[in-house]
């Protein structure tokens, strides 16, 4: 039966409830949209259970997840139809209490992060998030991505310059 | 070797803007009803029986009242053979028996009064779908229904594909197994699949009405937490 796992690996069920939120948040800043991140989420976990006997243990269980993650939202962002999320940044409203202005400035700093992750490419982008927001390990990057390390340095120090030039053009924009 | 740099968080030179704008992207996590609705997607491989370990945690987040139908069909990467067998599984929401297994006999169906739209045709957008009191009616006489389970999940896995690209189309196909499968093993998720297709469609007053009737029908579903999702204003 496929579904049987390797006695190193802990059950399904907790796999789940112990990665389900990571892969909820990488899938989102590796640039799936709100819409479709349950789908593709649910995605990750089939294949995860799928192929949960073939992992070797090489790697953390969690760096072999991620990895599963980028190729999925890979996979998703070259389908052609698939749109683009266009963050828009909203102004705080005066009318809105403390709390809500808290939100407010988060979902606006959050939408100004997923404008500039846009300007990268998806090679740059996963070492980008996996390092800086995952806060992944380079050698667990290097792991999930399956790229040279001084590959995956070269790509995390070209997306931290174009993150960069993005949002201070876009902060420009804005005042 | 190449010494790792600090994160960005976790150094001082990074500007204000870059630094909470990493914080809000690393503070963005699913809420709990995003992730039950998750899990009961997942059903059968978090389920007793279903991802070959021991019983999953009765955790919230887990859907631990996902009823067997919705295992079913969100096993979606599972072998036919696997999700046949989760499909005879009673539920404590489903009053009704198992169903027996396929019948080799032909199936004689009752005569249709509607007939059914064309699949691949989308519904306009100016017929007002008449929701039924109940998500599966109960037909005026007695009634042989298809019993393939293997058919009656393709279809309905046809209709969850369509839902994004062309919810017309998989309202369609929605129809379709009503009328094939009436109240079968996948009755819940075809409802689900339904006011999702009419949400999609902008027909929210119809999807409101039908996920009231999916309430009265199934109140311990593990989808109802995805319909409020869907439906919240």
């Amino acid at each position: 039966m496929e579904a049987s796992t390797q006695t190193s690996s802990p059950p399904f069920a907790v796999i789940f409830r112990e990665h389900a939120p990571l892969v909820w948040r990488a899938l989102r800043r590796l640039g799936v949209r709100e819409a479709d991140v349950e789908d593709l989420s649910q995605e990750v976990f089939v294949i995860v259970h799928r192929k949960l006997p073939t992992f070797e243990g090489r790697s953390a269980l969690s760096t072999w997840i991620y990895g599963i993650c980028v190729r999925v939202a890979s996979d998703h962002r070259k389908r052609a139809h698939v749109r683009r999320e266009q963050p828009t940044e909203r102004v705080p409203d005066e009318r809105h209490s403390a709390p809500q202005l808290n939100d407010l400035a988060r979902e606006q700093a959050r939408a100004l992060l997923d404008r500039a992750l846009e300007t990268l490419d998806d090679d740059k982008r996963a070492v980008f998030v996996l390092y800086e927001i995952e806060e992944l390990d380079m050698p667990q990057i290097v792991e999930a991505l399956g790229c040279p390390l001084q590959t995956a340095y070269s790509r995390l120090y070209a997306a931290r310059k174009l993150v960069q030039a993005e949002m201070t053009r876009l902060v420009g924009d804005v005042q | 070797m190449t010494q790792p740099p600090p994160r960005l968080l976790d150094d001082p030179s990074t500007d204000e803007t870059m630094r909470g704008a990493l914080e809000a992207g690393r503070a963005e996590l699913p809420s709990e009803a995003q992730l039950d609705a998750l899990a009961a997607r997942l059903g059968p491989l978090l389920g007793p029986g279903g991802g070959g370990g021991p019983p999953a945690d009765p955790s919230p987040a887990l859907g631990g009242g996902g009823s067997a139908a919705a295992k079913a069909i969100a096993g979606l990467g599972l072998a036919a053979a696997g999700v046949a067998a989760v499909l005879f599984v009673a539920t404590p929401d489903d009053p009704r028996p198992p169903r027996p297994p396929p019948v080799e006999a032909p199936v004689i169906e009752a005569p249709v009064v509607e007939p059914p739209v064309p699949l691949g045709v989308d519904v306009p957008e100016d017929v007002v779908e008449d929701p039924p009191a109940e998500p599966t009616p109960v037909p005026s006489r007695p009634r042989q229904y298809e019993t393939d389970p293997a058919a009656e999940l393709a279809l309905i896995r046809r209709s969850q594909d369509a839902l994004r690209s062309d919810p017309g189309a998989a309202l369609a196909l929605t129809r379709e197994h009503e009328r094939r499968f009436g109240p079968g093993t996948l009755a819940q998720e075809r409802e689900v699949v339904a006011i999702d297709a009419l949400h999609r469609l902008g027909r929210d007053p119809e999807a409101r009405t039908r996920a009231a009737a999916f309430r009265r029908q199934w109140p311990r579903s593990a989808h109802l937490r995805r319909l409020e999702v869907l439906l919240e204003p």
